[in-house]
Protein backbone atom coordinates (compact mmCIF):
# COMPACT_ATOMS: atom_id res chain seq x y z
CA UNK A 1 0.00 0.00 0.00
CA UNK A 2 2.75 2.20 1.11
CA UNK A 3 4.59 1.90 -2.55
CA UNK A 4 1.08 2.71 -3.87
CA UNK A 5 0.38 5.42 -2.52
CA UNK A 6 4.11 6.69 -3.46
CA UNK A 7 3.64 6.05 -6.80
CA UNK A 8 -0.05 7.40 -6.99
CA UNK A 9 1.11 11.05 -5.16
CA UNK A 10 4.39 10.99 -7.94
CA UNK A 11 1.58 10.14 -10.36
CA UNK A 12 -0.51 13.22 -9.34
CA UNK A 13 2.35 15.48 -9.38
CA UNK A 14 3.41 14.99 -12.67
CA UNK A 15 -0.32 15.34 -14.10
CA UNK A 16 -0.75 18.55 -11.96
CA UNK A 17 2.07 19.71 -13.45
CA UNK A 18 1.31 19.38 -16.75
CA UNK A 19 -0.58 21.35 -19.31
CA UNK A 20 -2.89 18.70 -20.75
CA UNK A 21 -5.79 19.18 -17.62
CA UNK A 22 -5.76 22.94 -18.33
CA UNK A 23 -6.15 22.61 -22.16
CA UNK A 24 -9.34 20.17 -21.84
CA UNK A 25 -10.83 22.47 -19.36
CA UNK A 26 -10.24 25.26 -21.05
CA UNK A 27 -12.05 23.54 -23.92
CA UNK A 28 -14.63 22.55 -21.83
CA UNK A 29 -15.15 26.26 -21.23
CA UNK A 30 -15.15 27.50 -24.68
CA UNK A 31 -18.13 25.01 -25.02
CA UNK A 32 -19.36 26.12 -21.70
CA UNK A 33 -19.08 29.83 -23.07
CA UNK A 34 -20.82 29.10 -26.72
CA UNK A 35 -23.78 27.54 -24.96
CA UNK A 36 -24.50 30.65 -22.80
CA UNK A 37 -27.29 32.24 -25.07
CA UNK A 38 -29.59 29.14 -24.36
CA UNK A 39 -33.30 29.57 -23.65
CA UNK A 40 -33.32 27.75 -20.14
CA UNK A 41 -30.92 26.09 -17.50
CA UNK A 42 -32.76 22.50 -19.46
CA UNK A 43 -31.13 23.49 -22.73
CA UNK A 44 -28.46 24.90 -21.18
CA UNK A 45 -26.92 22.29 -18.93
CA UNK A 46 -28.39 19.45 -20.96
CA UNK A 47 -26.61 20.53 -24.23
CA UNK A 48 -23.20 20.64 -21.93
CA UNK A 49 -24.07 17.68 -20.48
CA UNK A 50 -24.30 15.91 -23.85
CA UNK A 51 -21.43 18.01 -24.76
CA UNK A 52 -19.28 16.67 -21.97
CA UNK A 53 -20.07 13.00 -22.60
CA UNK A 54 -18.82 13.46 -25.84
CA UNK A 55 -16.05 15.74 -26.85
CA UNK A 56 -14.70 16.11 -23.76
CA UNK A 57 -14.91 12.75 -22.37
CA UNK A 58 -14.36 10.64 -25.50
CA UNK A 59 -11.86 12.70 -26.47
CA UNK A 60 -10.40 15.20 -23.38
CA UNK A 61 -9.81 11.72 -21.49
CA UNK A 62 -8.52 10.27 -24.05
CA UNK A 63 -5.54 12.91 -24.95
CA UNK A 64 -5.24 12.90 -21.08
CA UNK A 65 -4.61 8.70 -20.97
CA UNK A 66 -2.16 9.45 -24.27
CA UNK A 67 -0.46 11.70 -22.42
CA UNK A 68 0.04 10.05 -18.91
CA UNK A 69 1.08 6.88 -20.66
CA UNK A 70 2.31 8.12 -24.03
CA UNK A 71 4.71 10.85 -22.56
CA UNK A 72 6.72 8.12 -20.83
CA UNK A 73 7.54 6.45 -24.26
CA UNK A 74 8.53 9.85 -26.00
CA UNK A 75 10.38 11.35 -23.20
CA UNK A 76 12.17 8.22 -22.55
CA UNK A 77 11.37 8.42 -18.92
CA UNK A 78 9.77 4.88 -18.96
CA UNK A 79 12.98 3.45 -18.91
CA UNK A 80 13.33 4.90 -15.40
CA UNK A 81 10.17 2.88 -14.36
CA UNK A 82 11.34 -0.55 -15.11
CA UNK A 83 13.86 -1.01 -12.20
CA UNK A 84 12.10 -0.28 -9.19
CA UNK A 85 11.35 -1.70 -6.10
CA UNK A 86 7.77 -0.90 -7.28
CA UNK A 87 6.44 -3.78 -9.14
CA UNK A 88 5.24 -2.33 -12.69
CA UNK A 89 1.46 -2.66 -12.20
CA UNK A 90 1.40 -0.96 -9.35
CA UNK A 91 3.02 1.99 -11.26
CA UNK A 92 0.00 0.85 -14.37
CA UNK A 93 -2.81 0.87 -11.52
CA UNK A 94 -1.58 4.39 -9.39
CA UNK A 95 -1.18 5.96 -13.39
CA UNK A 96 -5.07 5.15 -14.35
CA UNK A 97 -5.89 6.19 -10.93
CA UNK A 98 -4.04 9.17 -11.13
CA UNK A 99 -5.73 10.10 -14.67
CA UNK A 100 -9.54 9.18 -13.12
CA UNK A 101 -8.49 11.67 -9.98
CA UNK A 102 -7.61 14.66 -12.42
CA UNK A 103 -10.55 13.71 -14.45
CA UNK A 104 -13.16 14.09 -11.98
CA UNK A 105 -11.35 17.18 -10.87
CA UNK A 106 -11.63 19.04 -14.53
CA UNK A 107 -15.13 17.62 -14.22
CA UNK A 108 -16.26 19.45 -10.77
CA UNK A 109 -14.28 22.28 -11.62
CA UNK A 110 -15.73 22.91 -14.98
CA UNK A 111 -19.03 22.17 -13.68
CA UNK A 112 -18.85 24.79 -11.29
CA UNK A 113 -17.76 27.17 -13.82
CA UNK A 114 -21.00 25.66 -15.88
CA UNK A 115 -23.38 26.66 -13.10
CA UNK A 116 -21.57 30.21 -11.85
CA UNK A 117 -21.53 31.47 -15.45
CA UNK A 118 -25.19 30.41 -15.69
CA UNK A 119 -25.94 32.28 -12.79
CA UNK A 120 -24.20 35.29 -14.24
CA UNK A 121 -26.15 35.43 -17.19
CA UNK A 122 -29.38 35.01 -15.98
CA UNK A 123 -30.61 31.90 -17.58
CA UNK A 124 -34.17 31.15 -16.50
CA UNK A 125 -35.54 27.81 -15.03
CA UNK A 126 -32.58 27.61 -12.56
CA UNK A 127 -33.18 24.86 -10.06
CA UNK A 128 -31.57 22.88 -7.64
CA UNK A 129 -33.56 19.57 -8.55
CA UNK A 130 -32.39 19.74 -12.13
CA UNK A 131 -28.99 20.79 -10.76
CA UNK A 132 -28.71 17.14 -7.93
CA UNK A 133 -30.01 15.52 -11.63
CA UNK A 134 -27.29 16.16 -14.12
CA UNK A 135 -24.70 16.00 -11.13
CA UNK A 136 -25.47 12.55 -10.74
CA UNK A 137 -25.50 12.02 -14.45
CA UNK A 138 -22.41 13.76 -14.93
CA UNK A 139 -20.77 11.73 -12.48
CA UNK A 140 -21.78 8.39 -14.28
CA UNK A 141 -20.92 9.60 -17.85
CA UNK A 142 -17.45 10.37 -16.11
CA UNK A 143 -17.08 6.72 -15.23
CA UNK A 144 -18.45 5.74 -18.30
CA UNK A 145 -15.90 7.51 -20.08
CA UNK A 146 -13.04 6.60 -18.13
CA UNK A 147 -13.99 3.07 -18.60
CA UNK A 148 -13.84 3.78 -22.67
CA UNK A 149 -10.37 5.77 -22.40
CA UNK A 150 -8.95 2.74 -21.13
CA UNK A 151 -7.91 1.50 -24.43
CA UNK A 152 -5.69 4.24 -24.80
CA UNK A 153 -3.20 3.44 -22.41
CA UNK A 154 -2.73 -0.24 -23.93
CA UNK A 155 -2.24 1.44 -27.78
CA UNK A 156 -0.04 5.00 -25.63
CA UNK A 157 2.52 1.55 -24.67
CA UNK A 158 2.18 -0.14 -27.76
CA UNK A 159 2.81 2.36 -30.25
CA UNK A 160 5.44 4.47 -27.88
CA UNK A 161 4.17 8.01 -27.67
CA UNK A 162 0.70 9.61 -27.22
CA UNK A 163 0.20 10.66 -31.28
CA UNK A 164 -1.56 7.70 -32.22
CA UNK A 165 -3.57 7.03 -28.96
CA UNK A 166 -4.48 10.78 -29.07
CA UNK A 167 -5.33 10.04 -33.05
CA UNK A 168 -7.65 7.04 -31.57
CA UNK A 169 -9.31 8.90 -29.51
CA UNK A 170 -10.50 11.39 -32.28
CA UNK A 171 -11.09 8.52 -34.58
CA UNK A 172 -13.40 7.10 -31.39
CA UNK A 173 -15.43 11.12 -31.35
CA UNK A 174 -16.12 10.41 -34.75
CA UNK A 175 -17.53 7.10 -34.73
CA UNK A 176 -19.63 7.91 -31.72
CA UNK A 177 -20.43 10.83 -33.76
CA UNK A 178 -21.38 9.21 -36.91
CA UNK A 179 -22.92 5.96 -35.79
CA UNK A 180 -23.74 6.17 -32.30
CA UNK A 181 -27.55 7.50 -32.77
CA UNK A 182 -27.87 4.38 -35.14
CA UNK A 183 -28.38 0.89 -33.91
CA UNK A 184 -25.05 -0.40 -34.17
CA UNK A 185 -24.18 2.68 -31.56
CA UNK A 186 -25.16 0.03 -28.62
CA UNK A 187 -21.82 -1.89 -29.97
CA UNK A 188 -19.47 1.38 -30.28
CA UNK A 189 -17.41 1.44 -26.78
CA UNK A 190 -17.02 5.25 -27.52
CA UNK A 191 -20.54 5.78 -27.95
CA UNK A 192 -22.09 4.32 -25.24
CA UNK A 193 -21.73 7.37 -22.45
CA UNK A 194 -23.98 9.55 -24.66
CA UNK A 195 -26.14 6.32 -25.50
CA UNK A 196 -26.36 6.22 -21.78
CA UNK A 197 -27.25 9.82 -21.49
CA UNK A 198 -29.93 9.79 -24.15
CA UNK A 199 -31.88 6.46 -22.44
CA UNK A 200 -30.45 6.69 -18.61
CA UNK A 201 -29.43 3.25 -18.91
CA UNK A 202 -27.68 0.74 -21.22
CA UNK A 203 -29.01 -2.49 -22.84
CA UNK A 204 -26.76 -5.64 -21.24
CA UNK A 205 -24.87 -6.37 -24.21
CA UNK A 206 -23.52 -2.83 -24.20
CA UNK A 207 -22.77 -3.10 -20.57
CA UNK A 208 -20.53 -6.49 -21.45
CA UNK A 209 -18.88 -4.63 -24.17
CA UNK A 210 -18.06 -1.58 -21.69
CA UNK A 211 -17.05 -4.13 -19.02
CA UNK A 212 -14.90 -6.13 -21.82
CA UNK A 213 -13.09 -2.82 -23.40
CA UNK A 214 -11.93 -1.57 -19.80
CA UNK A 215 -10.42 -5.20 -18.64
CA UNK A 216 -8.92 -5.03 -22.32
CA UNK A 217 -7.20 -1.80 -21.33
CA UNK A 218 -5.91 -2.33 -17.83
CA UNK A 219 -5.10 -5.88 -17.95
CA UNK A 220 -3.90 -5.50 -21.47
CA UNK A 221 -1.55 -2.41 -20.31
CA UNK A 222 -0.61 -4.06 -17.64
CA UNK A 223 0.55 -7.11 -19.20
CA UNK A 224 1.96 -4.75 -22.03
CA UNK A 225 4.48 -3.12 -19.28
CA UNK A 226 5.07 -6.38 -17.60
CA UNK A 227 4.98 -9.46 -19.72
CA UNK A 228 7.12 -7.94 -23.16
CA UNK A 229 9.98 -6.39 -23.93
CA UNK A 230 10.75 -2.78 -22.91
CA UNK A 231 13.41 -1.20 -25.53
CA UNK B 1 28.61 -12.50 -0.45
CA UNK B 2 31.69 -11.74 -2.89
CA UNK B 3 29.81 -12.43 -6.17
CA UNK B 4 27.42 -9.81 -6.70
CA UNK B 5 26.12 -10.57 -10.35
CA UNK B 6 25.72 -13.66 -12.03
CA UNK B 7 24.72 -13.95 -15.56
CA UNK B 8 24.29 -17.82 -16.25
CA UNK B 9 23.93 -18.91 -19.44
CA UNK B 10 22.02 -15.61 -20.93
CA UNK B 11 20.62 -15.59 -24.77
CA UNK B 12 18.30 -13.70 -26.38
CA UNK B 13 17.13 -13.71 -29.70
CA UNK B 14 15.04 -10.95 -31.39
CA UNK B 15 13.36 -13.08 -34.43
CA UNK B 16 15.97 -14.94 -36.07
CA UNK B 17 18.34 -12.49 -34.80
CA UNK B 18 20.76 -14.19 -31.92
CA UNK B 19 21.89 -10.88 -29.90
CA UNK B 20 23.56 -12.66 -27.15
CA UNK B 21 24.35 -16.06 -26.95
CA UNK B 22 25.21 -18.05 -23.89
CA UNK B 23 26.70 -15.75 -21.89
CA UNK B 24 28.47 -16.48 -18.54
CA UNK B 25 29.80 -13.78 -16.52
CA UNK B 26 30.51 -12.98 -12.87
CA UNK B 27 30.68 -9.58 -11.19
CA UNK B 28 32.32 -9.32 -8.23
CA UNK B 29 31.74 -7.03 -5.21
CA UNK B 30 34.34 -4.21 -5.30
CA UNK B 31 35.09 -4.69 -9.48
CA UNK B 32 34.79 -1.87 -12.01
CA UNK B 33 34.05 -4.07 -15.08
CA UNK B 34 34.44 -3.05 -18.31
CA UNK B 35 31.54 -4.64 -20.72
CA UNK B 36 33.49 -3.62 -23.99
CA UNK B 37 31.98 -4.25 -27.46
CA UNK B 38 31.50 -2.91 -31.30
CA UNK B 39 28.17 -1.54 -31.85
CA UNK B 40 25.40 -4.15 -32.12
CA UNK B 41 28.14 -6.80 -30.32
CA UNK B 42 24.61 -6.86 -27.37
CA UNK B 43 25.99 -5.14 -24.56
CA UNK B 44 23.11 -2.86 -24.42
CA UNK B 45 20.27 -5.79 -24.60
CA UNK B 46 22.69 -7.54 -22.13
CA UNK B 47 22.69 -4.40 -19.94
CA UNK B 48 18.47 -4.54 -20.34
CA UNK B 49 18.13 -8.26 -19.37
CA UNK B 50 20.41 -7.02 -16.52
CA UNK B 51 17.81 -4.52 -15.70
CA UNK B 52 14.92 -6.86 -16.22
CA UNK B 53 13.87 -4.62 -19.37
CA UNK B 54 14.25 -7.27 -21.75
CA UNK B 55 13.31 -10.87 -21.28
CA UNK B 56 16.02 -13.22 -21.63
CA UNK B 57 15.06 -16.29 -24.38
CA UNK B 58 17.05 -18.66 -22.01
CA UNK B 59 19.31 -17.97 -18.88
CA UNK B 60 19.25 -16.32 -15.94
CA UNK B 61 19.99 -13.27 -14.16
CA UNK B 62 21.19 -13.07 -10.25
CA UNK B 63 21.85 -10.34 -7.58
CA UNK B 64 23.39 -11.17 -4.43
CA UNK B 65 22.82 -14.68 -4.93
CA UNK B 66 18.88 -14.34 -5.91
CA UNK B 67 17.12 -14.52 -9.32
CA UNK B 68 15.81 -11.91 -10.65
CA UNK B 69 11.82 -12.09 -11.32
CA UNK B 70 9.11 -9.94 -11.62
CA UNK B 71 8.08 -10.40 -7.99
CA UNK B 72 11.66 -9.73 -6.59
CA UNK B 73 11.67 -5.79 -6.62
CA UNK B 74 13.58 -5.38 -3.23
CA UNK B 75 16.53 -6.30 -5.52
CA UNK B 76 16.07 -3.12 -7.11
CA UNK B 77 16.79 -1.15 -3.76
CA UNK B 78 20.52 -2.08 -4.29
CA UNK B 79 20.79 -1.30 -8.15
CA UNK B 80 21.19 2.22 -9.64
CA UNK B 81 21.48 2.10 -13.24
CA UNK B 82 21.76 4.31 -16.67
CA UNK B 83 21.01 3.21 -19.60
CA UNK B 84 22.24 5.01 -22.51
CA UNK B 85 21.50 8.74 -23.16
CA UNK B 86 19.64 9.17 -19.69
CA UNK B 87 16.25 11.39 -19.74
CA UNK B 88 14.02 13.31 -17.26
CA UNK B 89 10.80 15.14 -17.25
CA UNK B 90 11.42 17.83 -19.40
CA UNK B 91 8.78 20.67 -17.68
CA UNK B 92 10.12 19.57 -14.17
CA UNK B 93 13.20 20.99 -12.50
CA UNK B 94 16.29 19.28 -11.89
CA UNK B 95 15.03 18.90 -8.34
CA UNK B 96 11.53 18.23 -8.75
CA UNK B 97 12.96 15.26 -11.15
CA UNK B 98 14.90 13.62 -8.40
CA UNK B 99 12.60 14.43 -5.44
CA UNK B 100 9.84 11.80 -7.80
CA UNK B 101 12.52 9.57 -8.45
CA UNK B 102 13.52 9.06 -5.03
CA UNK B 103 9.76 9.46 -3.77
CA UNK B 104 9.69 6.03 -6.06
CA UNK B 105 12.78 4.66 -4.86
CA UNK B 106 11.32 5.33 -1.07
CA UNK B 107 13.51 8.60 -0.19
CA UNK B 108 11.85 11.45 1.23
CA UNK B 109 14.78 13.12 2.71
CA UNK B 110 15.58 16.43 0.91
CA UNK B 111 19.11 16.02 2.42
CA UNK B 112 19.98 13.05 0.81
CA UNK B 113 18.54 14.95 -3.26
CA UNK B 114 20.86 18.15 -1.78
CA UNK B 115 24.06 15.85 -1.22
CA UNK B 116 23.31 14.12 -4.36
CA UNK B 117 23.07 17.10 -6.58
CA UNK B 118 26.32 18.18 -4.91
CA UNK B 119 28.45 14.84 -5.83
CA UNK B 120 27.13 14.92 -9.35
CA UNK B 121 27.96 18.79 -9.92
CA UNK B 122 24.81 19.56 -10.78
CA UNK B 123 23.79 21.94 -7.68
CA UNK B 124 23.59 24.88 -9.58
CA UNK B 125 20.98 23.59 -11.75
CA UNK B 126 19.05 22.76 -9.25
CA UNK B 127 15.60 24.49 -9.92
CA UNK B 128 16.68 24.89 -13.89
CA UNK B 129 14.06 22.91 -16.07
CA UNK B 130 15.41 19.49 -17.53
CA UNK B 131 14.32 20.88 -21.07
CA UNK B 132 17.42 23.74 -21.01
CA UNK B 133 19.82 21.26 -19.16
CA UNK B 134 22.64 20.54 -21.83
CA UNK B 135 23.47 16.88 -22.18
CA UNK B 136 25.92 16.43 -20.50
CA UNK B 137 24.27 18.08 -17.45
CA UNK B 138 21.28 15.87 -18.30
CA UNK B 139 23.66 12.73 -17.90
CA UNK B 140 24.91 14.06 -14.94
CA UNK B 141 21.31 13.99 -13.69
CA UNK B 142 20.95 10.39 -15.27
CA UNK B 143 23.62 9.11 -12.95
CA UNK B 144 22.20 11.24 -9.82
CA UNK B 145 18.85 9.28 -10.27
CA UNK B 146 21.34 6.25 -10.16
CA UNK B 147 23.32 6.89 -6.72
CA UNK B 148 20.05 8.97 -5.51
CA UNK B 149 19.55 5.30 -3.23
CA UNK B 150 23.74 4.66 -2.96
CA UNK B 151 22.89 1.52 -4.13
CA UNK B 152 25.80 -1.37 -3.62
CA UNK B 153 25.83 -2.06 -7.57
CA UNK B 154 25.63 0.44 -10.27
CA UNK B 155 25.31 -0.46 -13.92
CA UNK B 156 26.35 2.40 -16.44
CA UNK B 157 25.96 2.10 -20.55
CA UNK B 158 27.94 4.74 -22.12
CA UNK B 159 27.83 7.34 -18.84
CA UNK B 160 30.07 9.32 -20.50
CA UNK B 161 27.90 10.06 -23.88
CA UNK B 162 27.80 13.51 -24.55
CA UNK B 163 30.12 14.76 -21.67
CA UNK B 164 32.71 17.49 -22.43
CA UNK B 165 36.41 16.45 -22.07
CA UNK B 166 36.47 17.58 -18.77
CA UNK B 167 32.81 16.19 -17.86
CA UNK B 168 34.39 12.81 -18.66
CA UNK B 169 37.45 12.88 -16.62
CA UNK B 170 34.85 14.28 -13.76
CA UNK B 171 32.88 11.29 -14.34
CA UNK B 172 36.09 9.01 -14.41
CA UNK B 173 36.87 10.32 -10.87
CA UNK B 174 34.10 10.26 -9.30
CA UNK B 175 33.12 6.68 -10.17
CA UNK B 176 36.84 5.81 -9.21
CA UNK B 177 35.94 7.21 -5.80
CA UNK B 178 32.37 5.62 -5.85
CA UNK B 179 34.52 2.60 -6.02
CA UNK B 180 36.76 3.15 -3.66
CA UNK B 181 35.42 5.35 -0.47
CA UNK B 182 32.32 3.95 -0.80
CA UNK B 183 32.90 -0.05 -2.13
CA UNK B 184 30.00 0.76 -5.08
CA UNK B 185 30.35 -2.01 -7.72
CA UNK B 186 30.62 -0.94 -11.50
CA UNK B 187 29.70 -2.78 -14.16
CA UNK B 188 29.78 -0.09 -17.20
CA UNK B 189 30.12 -0.05 -21.07
CA UNK B 190 31.55 2.41 -22.92
CA UNK B 191 33.49 3.06 -26.59
CA UNK B 192 35.81 5.67 -24.80
CA UNK B 193 38.74 3.07 -24.19
CA UNK B 194 41.47 4.98 -22.89
CA UNK B 195 38.97 6.30 -19.79
CA UNK B 196 38.04 2.53 -19.91
CA UNK B 197 41.94 1.67 -19.15
CA UNK B 198 42.36 4.20 -16.34
CA UNK B 199 39.28 3.06 -14.50
CA UNK B 200 38.68 -0.50 -14.73
CA UNK B 201 39.64 -3.33 -13.12
CA UNK B 202 38.22 -6.53 -14.81
CA UNK B 203 36.50 -6.72 -18.86
CA UNK B 204 34.67 -8.89 -20.60
CA UNK B 205 34.56 -8.36 -24.75
CA UNK B 206 31.50 -9.31 -26.23
CA UNK B 207 31.78 -9.92 -29.71
CA UNK B 208 28.63 -11.20 -32.06
CA UNK B 209 26.41 -11.48 -28.68
CA UNK B 210 29.37 -14.05 -27.19
CA UNK B 211 31.43 -13.72 -24.49
CA UNK B 212 35.06 -13.81 -26.31
CA UNK B 213 37.92 -12.91 -23.96
CA UNK B 214 37.84 -12.24 -20.18
CA UNK B 215 40.60 -10.94 -18.03
CA UNK B 216 41.41 -8.74 -14.90
CA UNK B 217 43.50 -5.53 -15.75
CA UNK B 218 46.76 -7.18 -14.09
CA UNK B 219 46.16 -10.27 -16.87
CA UNK B 220 45.82 -7.67 -19.26
CA UNK B 221 48.83 -5.85 -18.63
CA UNK B 222 50.73 -9.01 -18.96
CA UNK B 223 49.11 -10.22 -22.11
CA UNK B 224 49.28 -6.79 -24.28
CA UNK B 225 52.01 -6.64 -26.99
CA UNK B 226 55.03 -4.37 -26.93
CA UNK B 227 57.08 -2.64 -29.57
CA UNK B 228 59.78 -0.65 -30.04
CA UNK B 229 58.85 2.55 -31.67
CA UNK B 230 61.90 4.79 -33.29
CA UNK B 231 61.30 8.46 -34.27
CA UNK B 232 63.54 10.38 -36.61
CA UNK B 233 64.18 14.54 -36.67
CA UNK B 234 64.54 14.34 -40.05
CA UNK B 235 63.64 12.33 -43.38
CA UNK B 236 66.29 10.02 -44.23
CA UNK B 237 65.16 7.66 -47.35
CA UNK B 238 68.32 4.93 -46.06
CA UNK B 239 67.26 4.44 -42.69
CA UNK B 240 65.17 1.28 -43.55
CA UNK B 241 67.44 -0.09 -45.61
CA UNK B 242 70.07 0.41 -42.86
CA UNK B 243 67.76 -1.26 -40.77
CA UNK B 244 67.08 -4.15 -42.53
CA UNK B 245 70.72 -4.30 -42.70
CA UNK B 246 71.20 -4.11 -38.95
CA UNK B 247 68.88 -7.39 -39.27
CA UNK B 248 65.35 -5.53 -38.15
CA UNK B 249 62.19 -6.10 -40.17
CA UNK B 250 60.80 -2.33 -39.23
CA UNK B 251 57.79 -1.19 -40.02
CA UNK B 252 57.23 2.74 -41.68
CA UNK B 253 55.09 4.76 -39.84
CA UNK B 254 53.96 8.72 -40.60
CA UNK B 255 56.29 11.39 -39.81
CA UNK B 256 59.67 9.65 -39.97
CA UNK B 257 58.42 6.58 -37.15
CA UNK B 258 59.44 3.38 -37.57
CA UNK B 259 57.89 0.53 -35.46
CA UNK B 260 59.92 -2.67 -34.43
CA UNK B 261 58.27 -5.63 -33.45
CA UNK B 262 60.10 -8.87 -32.85
CA UNK B 263 60.39 -9.54 -29.33
CA UNK B 264 63.95 -9.75 -28.54
CA UNK B 265 64.57 -6.08 -29.40
CA UNK B 266 61.25 -4.96 -27.94
CA UNK B 267 62.99 -7.18 -24.79
CA UNK B 268 66.59 -5.56 -24.92
CA UNK B 269 65.90 -2.04 -26.33
CA UNK B 270 69.55 -1.32 -25.18
CA UNK B 271 70.84 -3.60 -27.13
CA UNK B 272 69.25 -1.94 -30.53
CA UNK B 273 70.24 1.06 -29.39
CA UNK B 274 73.84 0.04 -29.24
CA UNK B 275 73.62 -1.52 -32.41
CA UNK B 276 72.62 1.65 -34.01
CA UNK B 277 74.79 4.06 -32.06
CA UNK B 278 77.54 1.70 -33.83
CA UNK B 279 76.14 2.30 -37.27
CA UNK B 280 75.70 5.84 -36.66
CA UNK B 281 72.05 5.90 -36.67
CA UNK B 282 70.80 8.66 -33.95
CA UNK B 283 66.86 8.21 -33.71
CA UNK B 284 65.80 11.40 -31.83
CA UNK B 285 63.21 9.52 -29.89
CA UNK B 286 63.66 6.15 -28.88
CA UNK B 287 60.98 3.92 -26.68
CA UNK B 288 59.08 0.67 -25.77
CA UNK B 289 55.18 1.47 -26.53
CA UNK B 290 52.92 -0.98 -24.74
CA UNK B 291 49.56 -1.65 -26.81
CA UNK B 292 47.12 0.46 -25.34
CA UNK B 293 43.13 -1.24 -24.46
CA UNK B 294 41.91 -0.15 -27.46
CA UNK B 295 44.64 -1.55 -29.89
CA UNK B 296 44.02 -4.66 -27.80
CA UNK B 297 40.18 -4.40 -28.03
CA UNK B 298 40.81 -4.21 -31.70
CA UNK B 299 43.25 -7.26 -31.99
CA UNK B 300 40.70 -9.13 -30.03
CA UNK B 301 37.89 -8.44 -32.32
CA UNK B 302 40.09 -9.07 -35.80
CA UNK B 303 41.39 -12.62 -34.14
CA UNK B 304 37.40 -13.17 -33.84
CA UNK B 305 36.14 -12.53 -37.10
CA UNK B 306 35.49 -9.05 -36.32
Amino acid sequence: MKTFMRSLSVENYKLKKSGILWLVAALFLFLTIINLNADSWKVYIGTLTFQYSTIIGSMGFGMITAWVFGREYTDRTFKDLLALPISRSTLIISKFIAISIWCLIITALSFTCVVLLGLLVHIPGFSIALMIDYVRQVLILSLLNLMVATPVALIASIFRGYMLPSGYAFVSLIIAVLFGGGKIGMFIPSALPSLYYAKESLPLISSLILCLTTLLGTFGTIWWWTKTDQR
Amino acid sequence: MNEIVRIDNLSKKFGSFVSVSNLFLTVNKGDIYGFLGLNGSGKTTTIRMLLGMVHPTKGSVSYFGKKLSDHNQAIWNQVGYMVETPYAYPNLSVKENLTLFGKLRGINSQRQIEETMEMIQISAYANVKVKYLSLGNTQKLGLGKALLHRPSILILDEPTNGLDPSGIVDMRRLLYTLAKDHGVTIFLSSHILDEMEKLITRMGILHHGQLIRELTMNDFKAVRKKSLRLKFANGNPSVVTQLKRLGFSPQTLENNEFIIKDQHSVNHPEQVNKKLASCTIYPSNFWVQQETLEEYFIRTIKQNGG
